[in-house]
């Protein structure tokens, strides 16, 4: 294939432009927004797509506000063919080809459409020329091969093989697509009914052991129950034994009851004997203890009796001291009468002299008393003459004073100086020097001149006064005074008014001695009159009453009267204490006595009561009765104590704490059986109830039928897997030639790469490709990078290296045109001269177009057709 | 029962015919005057069976006419979750007994008949059960006629002997011959089996097939046991049962070989209750073994089972040169065919996927060219 022309009419920048190309390499120089791209845009786009297309990629293409229809036009050479190749879209769509070679024909629309498909898939490998194309900015570095069946066949040839014909892809496609049925692409893993079949196989497994484990479980019931049931069976032929067992020392231990009951009853019967014998031996000594009380009895009442006749005697005796005593007593009163009577008439006698004597005392008191009565009278009366009384003295004299004074001073023969001092001071009066302490005075009265020095620190001149007037009048007045007080007072001057005042004085003491000694009476002079008169009333009462008058020393006789009836009431009173002993003694002895009878009568009544209890115990038994039956309790108590040992022996005998251990311990093995017994029921129940339920499961058909579908699945699985197995091999096996096959393509292309790569790299290039054609490495003085790790450039050099070869490759009749849009940008200058000499020399067998705006890069391509592109008028111009 | 190799409605069909087997019992007995049954155990294949199973069978049982003997055997042992102990068989009539202890068993429907039995309390006895049973008997009274029922596998049939539960055969020689009994109903092994020349001591079989291993399944015993001038008791072997288990042996080499087996297979009746297993052998062209599996895939329909047994099988897939140019590789796919063709040459199962590969490629190749 070879491009001779493209024409873009409104379609994006461009409004109309065409471009020309040469059939070995055409450089088209433009800016960015010349458009270079849109016709690499439009040539895909007229051939893949149709002009009905809504693709939103073709929509964009037509400018915005143009009101116009994209149209693409490209003339080309295809094998035999010549033709020319528009489509307009969005807009009036068309699609026409106009034929030139070999047959002139015009096609339009779709039938254009497909032809040209037809006319490309005849003579080209379209989808190695898709592949090989080098887009601006795309991934540039690897070629995708795949498909391309003009470059196998090239490369085919290359090796000299036969060809690989359409048959083998589509075996390869249908072997591949078999094994798909089982796996998956990439990780080779079971997939659809084979992976299916096999979880299922497995889940059959995982119930089927799952089945088997109820199983296993229901077995284990079962055998558990027939353990149980064994268990269950040997306790039930042992519990009779055990039952029987206790029965047995239930048996022992009544009868050992027996011998119990016994026992107690000898105890009893010991108890009763034992009672019954105190009592007799009781009884016994009660009859001995009367018969002894009675005696006692007796012999207290005989000596009781005896001494009522001793109590009488003295009785009799007693009652004789009372007569005596009494007579005694009655001489001794009179006798104290007689004194008494004596001493009354003394004592009177002494009365009435005493009164007498007091009578005449008081008359003379009360004519004293009259006296000073008078005189204090006479005092008084001379008192109220005498008118100077004390205070009227003192200012009688003062007043002379005061006169005496001013009558000196009148005279100027004096002056008066005081001098107090207030500490410690010498002074000086002429030569005469003194000391004075503190608070002295020092008085002058002289009437000459004199100088005082005073602690050499004050000298006091001192100069008598002269006559005064005034100090006359002061006299005067003074005097005046005085005359007036003197006759107030009654006298005439003041040394009469002195004595007066004396006089007074002795007269107030006088009066006031007789006062003190009238008071110190006490008694007035009435009271004495009274006193007097009462006085004279009792003496002559006295003497009124007065028998025998008393002659002699009356105090003598009344001493003697009265001791004589002092010894009479001694006498008396001793007389009186006789007879009141004998009277006691008296009392005493008869109350003696009839206590003494009382109680004889007493014991009397209590012996004959003794004496009849006696008589009545005899009636009822008599003590050799009473004996007897002692004897007979004796022995009966003697008997019943044997019998009790001897069954108290039966009872030790009979090993009872030891049958009531094997008792208890039968009990409790009973009881223990019938638990088990119990427990072996429940879990019996429990196993049951399990089984009963687990039964109705019907576990075996499922599981059955669990293992049938297993086997099924096994049995399916097994062919499944052998038809996988098939395929597997097969597709490998086809994998792994079709890869030896293209292992071997890759070596003509790696020659044809690394022939190049040597001009431009030097002589030690080469690359090594993978099966997929794509570069693995580089190799360059025996170094080799991997593709990937390599430049920028380098990979791009390489790229482009790729493309040339794989285009060279292809045979004369199918080339292609190569277009590079924009590369070499990762090259530095030194490598765009040798790559300008590849692309110069590519050119020889494969049309190169090449899109730049930098026309630099390919300034080293030797026979390039340039064309330029001219922004907005997209102007077809071409240099050589 | 469930038959592995039963799938669907044909284990449906099997499972109902076993059921059925009972009223066809009923007719047998009647058709042939029998006057009753023993049954020697594995009645149930176990203990676990679903209740509708139970009661189903239980069922057709209240309805059989005739008495009915019933040993526990190892499948359907008298433990704790034994079958025998449901509300259904414990409300069976009388005439249907379970033997579950060593007693004398009579029926007043049977004069001068007992019964006696060694039933399985578990599924492993320890001892020879039916030699416990005969050492225990007495003597048989004048007139009487005394039959014992067992299960499990006669000494003198097994090439191991040791195991315990074995059946003593020497014990039941010595108790016919001291008169404790006049026949010996085996049950166990699914092959009608007449133990020796007395002609007293048999395994009945199945009544219905169960398996390809058995060997004359589908049988009843019809027993007369009384004593008469032939010490032997006569003895009747009596169709019962309709289902076949057979095993197909055939050579295919060639496509002959396979027009036999299709025409065999073909002449096989009652299809519906027969299950084929298919042992083949030869070396096959790929369009042979197209061929066969076409014909396998159409018969598997028409009977209750069709499979092959692979341990029994031994076919080989062989491209003939012929087949080879018929598909004109070219490229990596000749290549690569050569290379399995060579593998295929060898033997073991690396071989074996190597020619199912070529019969896959032919398969595809040839399917790309038509
Ligand atoms: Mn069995």
């Amino acid at each position: 294939m070879q491009l001779v022309r493209i024409k873009l009419l409104n379609w994006r920048g461009v409004e109309s432009a065409e471009i020309q190309f040469d059939s070995g390499i055409t450089i088209v120089e433009g800016d960015n927004e010349a458009g270079k791209s849109s016709f690499i845009e439009a040539l895909n786009l007229l051939f893949r797509e149709r002009d009905s297309t809504k693709k939103q990629e073709l929509k964009r293409v037509t400018p915005k506000g143009v009101d116009a229809a994209s149209t693409v036009e490209v003339e080309f050479i295809a094998g035999v063919y010549h033709l020319t190749y528009s489509k307009t879209f969005n807009k009036k769509t068309a699609t026409t080809l106009f034929i030139h070679k070999p047959t002139m024909l015009q096609l339009i629309g779709a039938e254009a459409h497909d032809r040209v498909l037809q006319i490309l898939d005849e003579t080209i490998d379209f989808s190695l020329w898709q592949a090989i194309q080098l887009e601006q900015g795309g991934e540039f570095s690897q070629i995708n091969f795949k498909n391309s069946d003009s470059l196998a066949q090239a490369l085919d040839n290359a090796v000299g093989g036969s060809g690989a014909g359409e048959g083998e892809s589509a075996l390869f496609q249908k072997a591949k697509a078999e094994y798909l049925k089982y796996f998956t692409e990439r990780a080779g893993k079971e997939t659809g009914e084979l992976a299916e079949l096999r979880a299922l196989q497995k889940s059959l497994q995982q119930s089927g052991s799952t089945l088997e484990g109820s199983l296993a479980e229901l077995e284990g019931y079962v055998d558990d129950s027939a353990r149980v049931a064994d268990q269950l069976k040997s306790l039930q032929e042992r519990l009779p034994t055990i039952t029987l067992n206790v029965v047995e020392y239930e048996k022992q231990i009544a009868e050992i009851g027996t011998i119990r009951q016994q026992l107690s009853a000898c105890e009893s019967q010991v108890q009763a004997c034992e009672f019954n014998e105190r009592e007799i031996v009781r009884h016994i000594k009660e009859r001995e203890d009367l018969t002894l009380e009675i005696k006692t009895l007796q012999v207290t009442i005989s000596s009781g009796e005896k001494a009522v006749e001793d109590l009488e005697k003295v009785f009799a005796k007693a009652t004789q001291g009372l007569a005596n005593a009494t007579k005694e007593r009655e001489s001794l009163l009179l006798s104290r009468q007689t004194a008494e009577r004596k001493l009354r008439g003394v004592e009177s006698s002494i009365q009435l002299r005493d009164r007498k004597l007091q009578l005449e005392n008081l008359e003379q008191q009360y004519q004293q008393q009259l006296k000073s009565h008078r005189e204090v009278l006479a005092v008084e009366t001379e008192l109220t003459n005498c008118r100077v009384d004390d205070l009227a003295v003192t200012r009688i004299e003062k007043l002379e004073q005061q006169r005496r004074e001013q009558q000196l001073q009148i005279g100027g023969q004096s002056a008066k100086i005081r001098l107090q001092f207030l500490q410690a001071t010498q002074v000086e009066q002429g030569d005469d020097v003194k000391n004075y302490k503190a608070g002295e005075d020092l008085i002058t009265d002289s009437a000459t001149a004199s100088t005082l020095k005073i602690d050499n620190t004050l000298s006091v001149e001192i100069t008598p006064a002269s006559d005064s007037y005034e100090l006359t009048l002061a006299l005067q007045k003074t005097v005046e005074s005085l005359n007036e007080l003197l006759a107030q007072c009654g006298v005439r001057n003041v040394s009469e008014a002195i004595a007066v005042h004396r006089k007074r004085s002795e007269l107030t003491g006088r009066l006031r001695e007789l006062k003190r000694a009238s008071d110190s009476g006490q008694v007035s002079v009435d009271s004495l009159k009274q006193t007097i008169a009462a006085n004279e009333k009792a003496i002559a009462e006295i003497e009124q009453a007065q028998t025998d008058n008393a002659t002699g020393p009356l105090e003598e006789l009344q001493q003697v009267g009265r001791r004589r009836l002092e010894e009479q009431e001694q006498s008396l009173a001793a007389a009186r204490d006789m007879r009141d002993q004998m009277q006691q003694q008296c009392a005493a002895a008869q109350t003696k006595l009839e206590l003494c009878k009382q109680g004889i009568e007493s014991q009397v009544v209590s012996l004959k009561k003794l004496e009849s209890q006696l008589k009545s115990l005899e009636s009822k038994k008599s003590s050799a009765e009473l004996e007897a039956s002692r004897t007979k309790a004796a022995s009966d108590l003697k008997a019943a104590r044997q019998s009790h040992d001897s069954a108290k022996a039966a009872l030790t005998a009979s090993k009872s704490s030891q049958i009531d251990l094997l008792l208890d311990n039968a009990k409790q093995a009973l009881q223990r059986a019938q638990s088990e017994v119990h427990e072996l029921d429940k879990q019996q129940a429990a196993n049951r109830a399990r089984l009963d339920q687990m039964q109705s499961e019907g576990l075996h058909e499922k599981h059955q039928s669990v293992l049938a579908e297993y086997d099924d699945i096994t049995a399916r699985l097994k062919q499944l897997d052998r038809r996988a197995q098939a395929a597997s091999k097969l597709w490998k096996t086809l994998c792994h030639h079709q890869r030896q096959a293209q292992l071997s393509y890759a070596r003509p292309l790696a020659e044809k790469v690394a022939s190049m790569g040597k001009v431009v790299f030097g002589d030690s290039f080469s690359v090594e490709l993978s099966e997929s054609l794509n570069i693995v490495s580089r190799t360059l003085n025996g170094t080799t990078v991997p593709f990937d790790d390599l430049s920028g450039g380098a990979r791009e050099q390489l790229g482009i290296l790729l493309r040339l070869a794989a285009a060279q490759l292809v045979s004369k009749n199918e080339a292609m045109p190569l277009i590079l849009d924009d590369t070499l940008g990762h090259t530095d200058a030194r490598r765009l001269e040798t790559m300008g000499a590849i692309l110069n020399s590519a050119a020889q067998t494969a049309q190169i177009v090449v899109m730049t705006c930098y026309p630099a890069r390919y300034s080293y391509v030797g026979g390039a057709k340039v064309v330029k592109l001219q922004h907005q008028h997209g102007l077809l111009e071409t240099e050589r | 029962m469930t038959r592995y190799f039963l799938k669907g409605e044909a284990q449906a069909r099997f499972t109902q015919d076993r059921i059925d087997l009972i009223p066809k019992l009923a007719e047998l007995c009647k058709a042939h005057q029998a006057e009753f049954v023993v049954v020697c155990g594995d009645v149930f294949d176990s203990n676990h069976v679903a209740p509708q199973t139970i009661v189903r069978a239980a069922e057709k049982l209240s309805r059989f006419p005739y008495p009915v003997f019933i040993l526990p055997g190892n499948h359907d042992p008298l433990n704790a979750a034994s079958v025998y102990d449901s509300d259904v068989f414990k409300a069976l009539p009388e005439r249907i007994m379970v033997i579950r202890n060593k007693k004398i068993h009579r029926s007043a429907a049977l004069p001068g008949i007992e019964v006696v039995g060694a039933p399985w309390f578990n599924k492993q006895p320890t001892t020879d059960l039916c030699g416990q049973l005969l050492e225990s008997l007495e003597p048989v009274a004048k007139g009487v006629i005394r039959i014992a029922l067992a299960h499990g596998q006669l000494d003198s049939l097994m090439p191991d002997t040791s195991h315990p539960a074995c059946i003593s055969k020497a014990t039941i020689n010595k108790a016919l011959a001291s008169n404790k009994l006049h026949y010996v109903a085996l049950g166990d092994r699914h092959s009608v089996t007449d133990s020796d020349e007395s002609g007293r001591v048999w395994y009945s079989g199945t009544p219905v097939a169960t398996d390809f291993t058995e060997i004359n399944p589908n049988k009843v015993l019809l027993v007369d046991a009384s004593v008469g001038i032939d010490p032997r008791a006569r003895v009747e072997v009596i169709d019962s049962g309709s289902w076949q288990f057979l095993r197909i042996q055939e050579n295919t080499d060639t496509t002959d070989d396979l027009t036999r087996l299709e025409n065999r297979l073909a002449s096989i009746e009652n299809k519906e209750r027969t299950s084929v297993s298919l042992a083949l052998s030869g070396a096959l062209s790929l369009a042979t073994n197209a061929a066969l599996e076409l014909l396998i895939e159409k018969s598997r329909d028409l009977f209750a089972s069709l499979r092959m047994d692979e341990l029994r099988s031994d076919l080989s897939v062989v491209p003939e040169q012929l087949e080879y140019e018929e598909l004109a590789l070219s490229g990596y796919a000749r290549s690569s065919w050569e290379e399995l063709a060579e593998r295929a040459k060898q033997s073991g199962p690396e071989a074996e996927a190597a020619r199912d590969a070529l019969a896959l490629m032919y398969r595809l190749a040839d399917s790309g060219k038509s």
